[in-house]
């Protein structure tokens, strides 16, 4: 039997690893009325990720594979790209001087790559050529790094493309927080490419903060990864606003007893965008934490897939996870594709999942009218509410209102038409 | 001569297919007190509602005015900005509002002006305190995780900062101790003058014990039954509804 | 033969005393004694379903499938000729479809060695003693003629492929209900049936679908007139005996504007060592303001493969309700699913399985939103043991149109112990926004502290557990008709007695 769970669970993971070459089997002459019905509705993009371009491929998204109509197990991705060149700026973060930054990777020590989890290896590949800007950071052992190390890129019509890797590693008992924040000038055509990776050793605390404030022409792909020994805490923040079809994946591994991974996803989705996001945390290790918290607001035509995924391996006794979502809908024509899988092999476990989904309350949206805010001033507010506990905890003020401002954006232009 | 701000005529509305509201006639001028009053069901929540504007009803026939304009179709933010408020009898809890951030946006939509921050938050504070609400409550999510007297006085608060011509309090009074209805009370007098009016729904008096009322209005099934001056209070306290619905 | 049933009868004896001893000195039972009342328990009472008769067939198809076979079993079926293309035009897309890239591994299934189609030798009778003994004595065994006496409107039974006894009370005939075995229906109700089967669940779906309309055999027909409420369930069973061998039952239940009805579907297999292919097809019409609820209870035996397709479509202020026990089975694939076609149609799934040592249990159900104001709820509860897999697998849609409506699932799982899995995989897919859509999952393990609790009241740790888990399914078992939840909770304290020790 367990070997029936090993061959299902190779089977799936080296579709995940690889790129999924499976072909759907086309149009059918003969449907079912479901068939008809979901096929009318939903389209065939839906199965199809749309516009695979020269350098991209239909991968798998899903740990364990399920019916191709839930439409969730796999979508395009850019797997490699031209070369893109240079990209300007500083070669070192500003920090303090007991951080170890390197320009290159190469000293990077790699037992396991959590990023490689979702990362096709073309994809890896292509990051370990092209990478335009590597940060290596250090924080050695029982430092505290107090202020947020923040590394801001900005990408501009003159440099358009950035590939970027970073990879931080934090030595026992040492603490920081590292922003990277993406922005980039509105209706230029740009291209992010990134992967981060964090090894957190013994008892050491690293908080990722990933936002993505793209404007809405932007290409966008993005791979976290994750690695906790003994006692760390990962902290991740993903907040994924702009970009026209912003793709990415976090994977977490608590790999130490006791390691904690608390993993905070905002995005937000309107016109005709499509957003792509996988999370995963893995318990390997005993008496493990972890909580997944996703908030969203969803407007337009646009398309937002989010899986998340909780796995708990055998031996990984006295953990716990508990995964969430809230999605706020504000428009009839979103299309909200959710994953919220668990996988247990651990019987000294508790693991919990609840996703909820759905429009404004409209008695709330009366109370507030009540008060004399306009049903756009309302649906602002609201929507506001709706991912601010998860954008407080960007340690940087001006970021957080710069995504509360493209949250009120969208709804001006989206709550007219509603 | 005072001035006439709410006129309802011949009012009757519905929910669900379900007719809740039955040919209302009522009109209140500026400095007046109103208390609405009828048995469980008799719908008086309703009619509060129906003023603000509550999208679950629907006007079948007559109309609302407000100082002269029909306000019968407009959205309850127009009524708000006009100057209706109605303080609510379980009103929502909202996670991610903080109570300050609420109240501000409220009081520049009202007012159409610009509010700044500090002259606001001192202008919260003693509104706060007089109503005995820890000054820390303006920080937290609008009526996450509040008592239900909290809500209470909360609701009173944004009548207090709001200052609205006609406040509606409906049940405000209902579940709260006998310290919290005095307060209450207290506010309900400060804000009270010549040029704006309250009507109240109550089912316990104690609230009406120190204000001036001028009219009482009794509603059962829907309809007006009966318009009096406050003496009725004692009687239906004494002998029930039945004794005034004749 | 004769003597064999008798010294199981012997066995089954035994077990009575066993349980009436067991009620009787509960607090002085140690652990080895247990063991040793468990090994023999769990024999007896496997006992009861594993008899197997000598394969005393009359006809049985060569061991592959071919466009020969699938025209001989039509021929002998008699059936009209748009049938036989159907069966035909279902082979050529199951030669076509691969198999599918998800789920469980299905490697150990080789098709070509699956005995398509078995025929017991004796046509239907509608007496219980014109029913050739060994085959009587089957279904006796199972309980099922006393079933039928005691409460059920209607009895069906299924041994391998053929419909060996279908009987209906006379006064449910006389209201126009129909219930019969499929063939007859494609001969006598020849319009209705054309005009349905497999319209719901067409053979392009997926391999197995495919592969039962090729081969489908046996299975029921009802049709409840409009305005029609059955008091009593009806009920089917399905046995298969033939090792080796695969049963392709086909149900097709419609319930007209405005009736109600409850169909029982109970199943089970001898334990073989041969890998056995269940492969059955359920269409179920729900119109408007009809109310249908199908209750399953599966006790398949270890070595069977159930790749079984269920389809409800409900009409305008219609009702399904699914309730589903799966217990047997080496690997089960099934989820139930629900088409919410007319506005304010609903569905209620309600789920349970329990995946025991070399099991794999790959469950759940689908419900698609398709109009305004439809309503589904899921409920669903696996317990996983031994090494045992539980999946829970589900999709909800809410279409565009589907304003207005809600969702909402609540699943939970078991784990006894770290060397068996349980996986929660759902998909929501929900586009618009005038919706509720609400998931929760659980798993976890029986809490120390419950069973220190009870245990502080007398109970042995056994006893408390076995009283958690049963807690744990009561939400289910109350869903179930009396003998049904008492058959339950009785398979449910077979598979736990493992569990200690």
């Amino acid at each position: 039997m367990r070997q029936d769970t090993l061959k299902q669970n190779t089977r799936d993971q080296r579709a995940l690893k690889q790129d999924t070459k499976r072909q759907e089997t086309g149009k059918r002459p003969n449907q079912s009325v479901l068939e008809q019905d979901l096929e009318r509705h939903q389209g065939p993009d839906m199965e199809q990720p749309q516009g695979l371009g020269e350098h991209e491929k239909k991968v798998q998204r899903m740990q364990t594979r399920t019916w191709s109509r839930s439409y969730v197990n796999d979508a395009g991705m850019a797997v490699s790209g031209p070369d893109p060149g240079s990209f300007p700026g500083d070669a070192a973060i500003p920090a303090s001087g007991r951080i170890i930054q390197e320009q290159s990777l190469d000293q990077v020590p790699m037992e396991e790559d959590a990023a490689g989890f979702f990362l096709p290896g073309e994809a890896g590949t292509f990051l370990d050529q092209y990478a335009n800007r590597r940060h290596y950071l250090r924080i050695p052992r029982g430092y505290t790094e107090q202020d947020p190390i923040v590394l801001d890129l900005h990408l501009t019509g003159e440099n358009p493309d950035l590939v970027d890797d970073v990879f931080i590693e934090a030595e026992e008992d040492s603490r920081v927080t590292v922003l990277i924040n993406y922005t980039s000038e509105e209706g230029q055509k740009v291209r992010h490419y990134g992967r981060t990776r964090i090894l957190a050793h013994r008892n050491a605390h690293v908080k990722l903060v990933k936002a993505q404030v793209l404007g809405k022409t932007a290409a966008h792909t993005d791979f976290i990864g994750g690695i906790a020994e003994e006692g760390a805490r990962l902290d991740v923040v993903l907040a994924e606003i702009g970009a026209r079809n912003p793709f990415s994946s976090c994977n977490l591994v608590l790999k130490g007893e006791g390691s904690e991974a608390e993993l905070d996803a905002v995005y937000l989705g309107d016109g005709q965008r499509s957003l792509d996001m996988s999370c995963r945390v893995e318990h390997r290790g005993k008496k493990t934490l972890s909580r997944i918290t996703a908030k969203g607001v969803l407007l337009e035509q646009c398309k937002k897939t989010f899986r998340d995924t909780l796995d708990f391996i055998s031996g990984a006794a006295g953990s716990r996870g508990r995964e969430e979502e809230n999605v706020l809908m504000l428009s009839p024509d979103v299309r909200n594709l959710s994953a919220p899988v668990m996988l247990c092999g651990e019987e000294n476990v508790e693991g919990d999942h609840a996703l909820s989904s759905g429009r404004l309350d409209e008695r709330i949206l009366f109370y507030l009218m009540s008060r004399g805010l306009s049903e756009v001033e309302a649906k602002k507010l609201l929507a506001e509410a709706a991912v601010s506990s998860v954008v407080e905890k960007i340690p940087e003020e001006s970021i957080q209102n710069r995504i509360r401002e493209r949250v009120r954006k969208a709804i001006e232009k989206g709550g007219q038409m509603a | 001569m005072p001035k006439n701000l709410l006129s309802i005529h011949n009012l009757s509305a519905s929910a669900g297919g379900k007719r809740i509201l039955d040919g209302i006639d009522l009109s209140i001028q500026a400095g007046e007190v109103h208390v609405l009053m009828g048995p469980n069901g008799a719908g008086k929540s309703t009619l509060a509602n129906v003023i603000m504007g509550d999208p679950r009803y629907h006007v079948e026939d007559g109309s609302i005015l407000f100082e002269g304009e029909d306000i019968t179709e407009e959205k309850p933010d127009v009524r708000a900005r006009k100057g209706i408020f109605l303080s609510f009898q379980a009103p929502e809890e909202i996670p991610g509002i903080t109570v300050e951030n609420f109240l501000r946006s409220a009081k520049a939509a009202c007012t159409g002006e610009e509010i700044r921050l500090i002259p606001f938050r001192k202008e919260l504070r003693s509104r706060m305190e007089e109503l005995g609400i820890d000054p820390s409550y303006a920080t937290r999510y609008l009526n996450v995780g509040f008592s239900g007297g909290e809500k209470k006085k909360n609701e009173v608060l944004q009548m207090a900062v709001l200052n609205p011509k006609l406040a509606i309090l409906d049940e405000t009074d209902s579940g709260l101790d006998i310290d919290a209805v005095r307060t209450i009370s207290g506010s309900i007098h400060r804000y009270k003058g010549k040029d704006n009016a309250i009507l109240i729904i109550t089912h316990i008096t104690r609230i009406l014990e120190d204000l001036p009322v001028d009219y009482v209005h009794i509603i059962a099934n829907g309809r007006m039954v009966r318009t009096t001056d406050a003496s009725v209070i004692d009687k239906i306290n004494r002998e029930g509804y039945a004794s005034v619905l004749g | 033969m004769e003597g064999n049933r008798m010294e199981k009868t012997g066995n089954l004896k035994n077990t009575g005393n066993h349980t009436d001893q067991m009620a009787k000195d509960r607090k002085a039972r140690e652990a080895e004694k247990l063991e040793r009342q468990k090994a023999m328990l769990e024999e007896a009472d496997r006992e009861r379903f594993d008899f197997r008769d000598k394969d005393q067939s009359s006809f049985k198809t060569e061991k592959g499938l071919t466009s020969e076979i699938v025209t001989e079993i039509s021929k002998m079926k008699n059936e009209p000729d748009w049938m036989l293309q159907h069966r035909l035009r279902s082979l050529e897309i199951y030669n076509r479809l691969p198999m599918p890239d998800w789920g469980p591994s299905l490697d150990e299934l080789h098709m070509d060695d699956i005995v398509a189609y078995v025929k017991p030798n004796t046509n239907m009778k509608s007496d219980w003693n014109q029913v050739p003994g060994y085959i009587k004595d089957t279904f006796e065994r199972l309980g099922i003629p006393q079933a039928e006496q005691k409460s059920l409107a209607g009895v069906g039974a299924q041994y391998d492929s053929e419909v060996v006894y279908h009987n209906i009370r006379d006064e449910l005939s006389k209201q126009g209900v129909i219930y019969t075995d499929m063939e007859t229906a494609v001969r006598e109700h020849e319009d209705m049936v054309r005009k349905l089967f497999m319209k719901l669940v067409p053979p392009e779906e997926h391999k197995f679908v495919a592969l039962h309309g090729a081969v489908w055999s046996g299975g029921s027909f009802v049709y409840v007139p409009e305005g029609v409420h059955l008091e009593f369930p009806l009920q089917s069973y399905f046995r298969l005996n033939a090792a080796g061998a695969g049963q392709f039952e086909h149900t097709l239940i419609v319930v007209d504007k405005g009736a109600s009805a409850h169909f029982i579907e109970g199943c089970s297999a001898p334990g073989y060592n041969m890998l056995n292919l269940h492969a059955g097809c359920v269409e179920l019409y729900v119109r408007e303001g009809a109310t249908l609820r199908y209750s399953t209870i599966e006790n398949w035996s270890k070595n069977m493969m159930n790749l079984n397709t269920k389809r409800a479509v409900v009409e305008k202020n219609g009702t399904i309700e699914w309730i589903s026990g799966t217990f047997g089975s080496h690997v089960t694939m099934l989820y139930p699913s629900s088409i919410l076609k007319g506005e304010e149609a609903r569905s209620t799934f309600t789920g349970i399985s329990f995946s025991g040592k070399g099991q794999n249990l790959d469950t759940g159900t689908k419900v698609v939103h398709a109009a305004p104001n439809t309503y589904s709820t899921i409920h669903s509860r696996s317990i996983s043991k031994d090494g045992g897999i539980a999946v829970y697998r589900s999709t909800v849609d809410i279409l565009p149109q589907a304003v207005g409506s809600k969702s909402s699932a609540v699943c939970e799982s078991l784990m006894m112990d770290s060397a068996s899995r349980s996986d929660t995989i759902p998909s929501l897919n929900i586009r618009t926004d005038a919706s509720d859509v609400g998931h929760e999952a659980k798993v976890g393990r029986i809490s120390d502290e419950s069973v220190f609790y009870l245990m502080t009241r007398g109970l042995t740790e056994q006893e408390a557990r076995a009283m958690i888990v049963r807690g744990f399914v009561e939400p289910i078992s109350r869903e179930l008709p009396l003998e049904y939840a008492v058959e339950m909770n009785r398979l449910i304290n077979i598979e736990l007695d493992g569990t200690i020790g």
